[in-house]
């Protein structure tokens, strides 16, 4: 990777969905998140000199994503709030199951809403998202279950009958 | 219904709800639109294997030009102290061994230091044995670095400063602090003698180095007491600057959310 602009590409091309996910997990729009994640690659170019264990990456690269999109979402360059997926689903006149597993994901904090968008958003497989969250494959498998119980929970508890599950 | 069922039946209204083609990365394209980026990367490259030619050891330079110099320029007089007494002066304190030392600072987690008006929290990588982030809360201004951002917090004002980059504390390794700091001390041909004490306000005995090092150039030349703890061999204090080791790092310690209402200045 020393000096190599090809080399962070491939690397780029490689984690790019995980980390437009990631960012989307944050914006909840789909142009900002390619946005977030394009711009993420433009600040670890200028840092990767700084990285001092090239194997997290990924993990590096995920951390710099969020910062991305949480600048975006504080400076209100666009006027993006967290409610914003739901919205969007509310406007795209999604029908009432999607909204309300939008709203679900919208009511887990932040690291259980990134998974289940990272899990579910580009269909990453565990392996994927090991490697840019830095954990293990069963512990991205106890935190999705767990996550999906509180998602289950919450569609329970605001009338979404358990027949539709 | 089974909770299987319902786990499959969730599994595929999530889909549903937010499933998307993955999107493609076109590095040509980014490319095109980043050239400022590229050049100052491939500059930074050159530059960078030049620096690392020329000046293979200046670390105390560095150091000094870090934005928390005082208490980076402390962690450098203990730790140089500790290589330079059992380098220098085995005799004092037979028990007290260079390798105890280096030993000991593998193992450091994390460091805390308590200064005059705050404290500050310094996580170490354990596989690199550097700093990763850190926080430092004196009076009334906090500052967290973190792998990619270091916010400073001028709780006064309410401005919050932010880099985009890791501002570094401690240009060394902590876990390899002796080793990288042996050269330095060599270079600056410091004097010191040490001896075992006790410490009326710590209560307890201690090993006492007493540093000199000389005026140099323009430098002045520093005095410090530093004592380091027989039984760790780990530096405990130095001044006023109380120090522990591998203590638990409250989670969020890195985190830093922008206050609401404070002005905000990328720098």
């Amino acid at each position: 990777m020393d000096g190599d602009v090809d080399s962070f590409g491939k690397l780029c091309q490689r984690y790019y969905a995980a980390i437009v996910a990631i960012a989307y997990s944050v914006l909840g729009d789909h142009q900002l998140a390619e946005d977030a994640a394009q711009e993420s690659f433009a600040r670890a170019l200028l840092k990767l000199r700084s990285l001092r264990n090239r194997a997290k990456f990924a993990t590096w690269l995920a951390a710099i994503c969020r910062n991305v999109a949480k600048d975006m979402v504080a400076t209100k360059a666009r006027q993006i709030s967290s409610e914003d997926i739901s919205k969007v689903a509310a406007r795209s006149g999604s029908d009432d199951s999607v909204r309300a597993v939008l709203q679900a994901v919208e009511q887990l904090p932040a690291p259980a809403k990134e998974l289940v968008i990272l899990r579910y958003y580009d269909g990453l497989s565990y392996e994927e998202i090991s490697c840019v969250l830095g954990i293990s494959k069963a512990t991205i498998n106890g935190r999705l279950t767990r996550a999906k119980r509180k998602m289950a929970k919450y569609l329970k508890r605001n009338g979404f009958l358990e027949n539709q599950l | 219904m089974k909770a299987g069922k319902n786990s499959k039946d969730l599994d595929e209204l999530i889909s549903r709800a937010i499933s998307r083609e993955r999107p493609k990365f076109d590095f040509n394209k980014w490319e095109q639109t980043h050239q400022e980026e590229i050049e100052i990367f491939n500059s930074q490259t050159t530059r960078g294997k030049a620096f690392r030619s020329a000046e293979p050891s200046n670390i105390w330079r560095i150091i000094m030009n870090s934005k928390i110099a005082k208490l980076a320029a402390a962690a450098v007089v203990i730790l140089a102290v500790v290589v330079s007494v059992t380098l220098i002066d085995r005799s004092a304190t037979p028990a007290y061994a260079i390798e105890q030392t280096i030993e000991a600072m593998r193992s450091v987690s994390s460091v805390r230091a308590y200064i005059s008006d705050g404290e500050v929290l310094f996580k170490i990588n354990p596989e690199t044995g550097q700093e990763e982030c850190y926080r430092v809360e004196e009076g009334n201004v906090l500052t967290v670095a973190t792998p990619e951002k270091t916010y400073r917090y001028d709780k006064d004002k309410n401005v919050v400063r932010i880099s985009d980059e890791y501002v570094i504390g401690v240009e060394v390794r902590f876990s390899r602090f002796i080793e990288d700091m042996a050269d330095w001390v060599k270079e600056h041909n410091g004097k010191m003698d040490h001896q075992l004490e006790f410490d009326q306000e710590l209560q307890k005995e201690v090993i006492k180095v007493y540093v000199h090092i000389p005026a140099q150039g323009n430098s002045g030349g520093q005095e410090s007491t530093i004592n380091v703890d027989p039984k760790t061999k780990l530096p405990i204090s130095f001044g006023t600057i109380r120090l522990e080791y591998n203590v638990p790092i409250p989670p969020g310690s890195f985190d830093f959310e922008i206050p609401e209402g404070a002005e905000v200045v990328y720098e």
